[in-house]
């Protein structure tokens, strides 16, 4: 075909295969420079990784708000798991050897299809076995360090712990707790549908399209929850509906009740049944580890422990000089007492 | 015909002509007329719930209490330690009380700047109805100059600026009715500066068994104090600093009257609660914490609760760092040492010490996420279902 084209369709097309060729080598080369071990790329790419995963770690435990004996808790059970994670690896590398060699004989058995001899079938057997058991008895025990973490977390702690997902930036309920006589809303949902409700008439009708699709954006790209078409249109809908109704509110109905509609926008109805499903699930017990171990007792969270500690064990020592890395204010000791010692009721 | 001006002549005129400007706003405003305040701004129309405005002030106003008249319509007010002294057309320090013709008017009067409904944690009081929630209400307007105020927005704020809501005390209680809410709670801003207003929703509710609570620095003359006592239920009362210098520095004011404020709170039989907000550096120091501690067991009762709460950079304090958390648990620690028995920490959420724990035999009644309460045991005398020790506080 490409040669009845004639010389400048030969030329196109040689070109065009040259340029597909090269591109496939550019980008097989960029995948072999990312996974190759060694490469500097991939040490970086590693560096970043365990970066991402300390930023996420510090994001859960700085919403889980824990106290300084909970800290260190927390911090020697991580240890304590790590050595028994690292013990475990110990004793799958001292039978690898051995699990290779029948895995290896199972293998070839296995792929002939002339039935497995009885003595590799014994001998695969058995070092699957040890290696369950290795990997059972180091899951137990870490379960068992888990149920000790989740023991020292207060109820709301561990509902913070369930409900956190892992993050590059935390999510407002996790770094900006509501505070004591705060005034204003910390909701986002709020503050938008306040806005929406001072647009006059015609500007807000020029732009109840886009609110929609900036909320559907908003659901697709920050929550990751992707909708059908038909699905989509109803969210729509529905927001509209909910903002509409918000704008007709008196101030006094809209102050009331504004943290209960930005929950209605956010939530979607038909999403709830299977969140709350997830929510019960979460919570069934079960014998391996869990969300515990696994955003509490990695390296990610053991650094960021080790420098929470470090952190409480500085202050310490500094106590009477002012924060660490924080320029003291005016002392305050040099002022008079305003508290009498003793009064008379 | 041209004129040379002088070097000093043309300065002179330089300085005139910003000085002019920079009084062209205020001018302005001295200028217009309420109606034209009015049509600049876009408030929807008065009525119940309603948005009010600048000009809408003049009428909703209500005249002020505690305040003698003085020689050529001058006066002075008594609410606040201050004692502003106001010639005809000045406005308090505190922004709401206004001098018109020798009678002081209250400006903030059903004009909150804020109402919402938060749970009375927030307020904060851990030992009323816990799981509760109350119509909570604040207007604009301050009578501190607090440079870590997170609602500086409202508190550094005149009534007659912005766009707040109209609230008649009748619609303020209404609305509480109709939300089912057993409590109002003022709060947000100083409620000694819509003192009038608070005095009277917390009278009208009353009468439909609605209890009333008061957030303040209790920066309060005594009469004042005393005649609200008789009619609101609790106080939160935020002591800012234990020195002095640190107090001033903070709020612009001295200690002294607040503590006496809290010595007539605690005198009037008033549930009280104490709120200290922890500042790295300003307010840290943890020997004047002890004296504070100390002091509260021996002035007002070991069973006074005290609420260390965690500092968020606001306003003119955005410098600062969060405070740590250990340096909030040494606080407790020493005001636990101290002798007080109910010690809280604030703004931390999950944290073991929002929690209650009945002193006498160290099981946890209350347990608390941030200001929602996730479980109580207690019965509603207040008790500890484990052994019996009543609980002081207002639970039912």
């Amino acid at each position: 075909v490409i040669i009845k084209k004639g010389r400048i369709g030969t030329m196109r097309a040689i070109i065009s295969v040259l340029a597909w060729l090269g591109m496939s080598l550019t980008i097989s080369n960029l995948e072999a420079a990312m996974v190759a071990p060694g490469d500097s790329r991939a040490e970086e790419s590693e560096a970043l990784r365990s970066l991402r995963a300390e930023i996420s770690v510090a994001n859960l435990i700085n919403g889980l708000h824990l106290g300084t004996d909970q800290t260190r808790q927390i911090l020697d059970l991580a240890l304590q798991a790590q050595a028994i994670v690292e013990s475990g690896r110990c004793d799958l590398a001292e039978i690898r050897p051995e699990m290779e060699t029948a895995y290896a004989d199972l293998h070839t058995d296995v792929v002939t299809g002339n039935g497995i001899r009885p003595e590799v079938r014994r001998r695969a057997l058995r070092v699957h076995m040890q290696e369950l058991e290795v990997r059972h008895g180091a899951e137990g025990q870490v379960r068992a360090l888990e149920e000790r973490v989740e023991a020292l977390l207060t109820e709301g702690q561990r509902q913070t712990l369930l409900r956190f997902t892992p993050c590059l930036l935390p999510q407002q309920w996790l770094n900006e707790p509501p505070r004591a006589g705060q005034s204003g809303s910390n909701q986002r949902t709020v503050q938008a549908i306040e806005r929406l409700r001072a647009l006059p008439d015609p500007a807000f009708a020029r732009r109840e399209g886009e609110i929609a699709e900036r909320h559907l954006t908003g659901l697709r790209e920050r929550d990751h929850v992707n909708l059908s078409e038909e699905e989509q249109r109803d969210e729509a809908r529905r927001v509209q509906a909910i903002v509409r109704s918000a704008r007709s509110m008196s101030d006094l109905e809209w102050s009331m009740h504004q943290e209960e509609i930005a929950d209605d926008v956010r939530l979607l109805p038909h999403r709830q049944e299977a969140w709350e499903m997830e929510q019960r699930e979460r919570y069934e017990p079960t014998d391996r580890p869990g969300r515990t171990a696994r955003f509490l007792f990695g390296d990610a969270a053991i650094a960021v422990l080790q420098a929470r500690v470090d952190g409480i064990d500085g202050h310490h020592e500094t106590e009477g000089e002012g924060l660490v890395g924080i320029t003291p204010a005016d002392n305050c000791d040099n002022g008079q007492c305003a508290l009498p010692p003793q009064r008379v009721r | 015909m041209t004129e040379n001006l002088s070097r000093r002549q043309w300065l002179t005129t330089l300085g005139q002509g910003a000085l002019a400007l920079g009084l062209s706003p205020a001018l302005l405003d001295l200028l217009s007329s309420p109606a034209a305040a009015a049509v600049t701004r876009t408030g929807r129309s008065l009525g119940g719930g309603s948005t009010i405005t600048g000009a809408d002030v003049e009428r909703t106003r209500i005249e002020c209490m505690f305040y003698d008249r003085l020689p050529n319509r001058a006066i002075r007010c008594h609410v606040c330690p201050l004692d502003c002294h106001l010639e005809d057309g000045q406005t308090c320090f505190c922004q709401t009380r206004t001098n018109h013709g020798g009678t002081l008017f209250n400006e903030a009067w059903a004009n909150p700047a804020r109402v919402r409904v938060d749970p009375i944690a927030k307020t904060p009081l851990y030992h009323v109805m816990p799981t509760e929630s109350a119509m909570a209400l604040g207007t604009a307007g301050c009578n501190l100059r607090c440079v870590f105020c997170q609602n500086w927005e409202d508190s550094q704020r005149r009534p007659r600026d912005g766009r707040w809501q109209h609230l008649p005390v009748d619609q303020a209680v209404d609305g509480a009715v109709g939300e089912d809410l057993r409590a109002v709670a003022f709060t947000f801003t100083e409620p000694v500066v819509f003192y009038e207003y608070a005095l009277a929703i917390a009278e009208a509710a009353r009468e439909h068994d609605i209890r009333s609570m008061v957030a303040t620095a209790a920066f309060i003359q005594t009469e004042p104090l005393q005649r609200l006592c008789q009619s609101v239920d609790a106080f939160a009362v935020s002591i800012k600093a234990t020195t002095d210098e640190a107090y001033h520095r903070l709020c612009g004011q001295r200690a002294r009257a607040s503590l006496d404020a809290l010595v007539t709170i605690r005198e009037s039989g008033k549930w009280l609660e104490i709120v200290y907000v922890v500042i790295p550096t300003i307010n840290d120091d943890l020997d004047g914490i002890r004296r504070m501690s100390t002091w509260i067991a021996s002035s007002l009762g070991a069973d006074t609760p005290l609420h260390f709460a965690r500092f968020f950079p606001a306003h003119q304090l955005q410098n600062l760092p969060r405070t740590p958390i250990s340096q909030l648990e040494d606080a407790r620690e020493a005001a636990l040492d101290a002798g007080l028995r109910y010690v809280y920490l604030d703004n931390v959420p999950g944290h073991v010490a929002g929690n209650t724990v009945c002193p006498h035999c160290g099981r946890t009644v209350i347990e608390r996420m941030g200001f929602e309460v996730l479980s109580t045991s207690l019965d509603e005398q207040g008790r500890c279902p484990h052994c019996g020790e009543a609980i002081p506080g207002l639970w039912t």
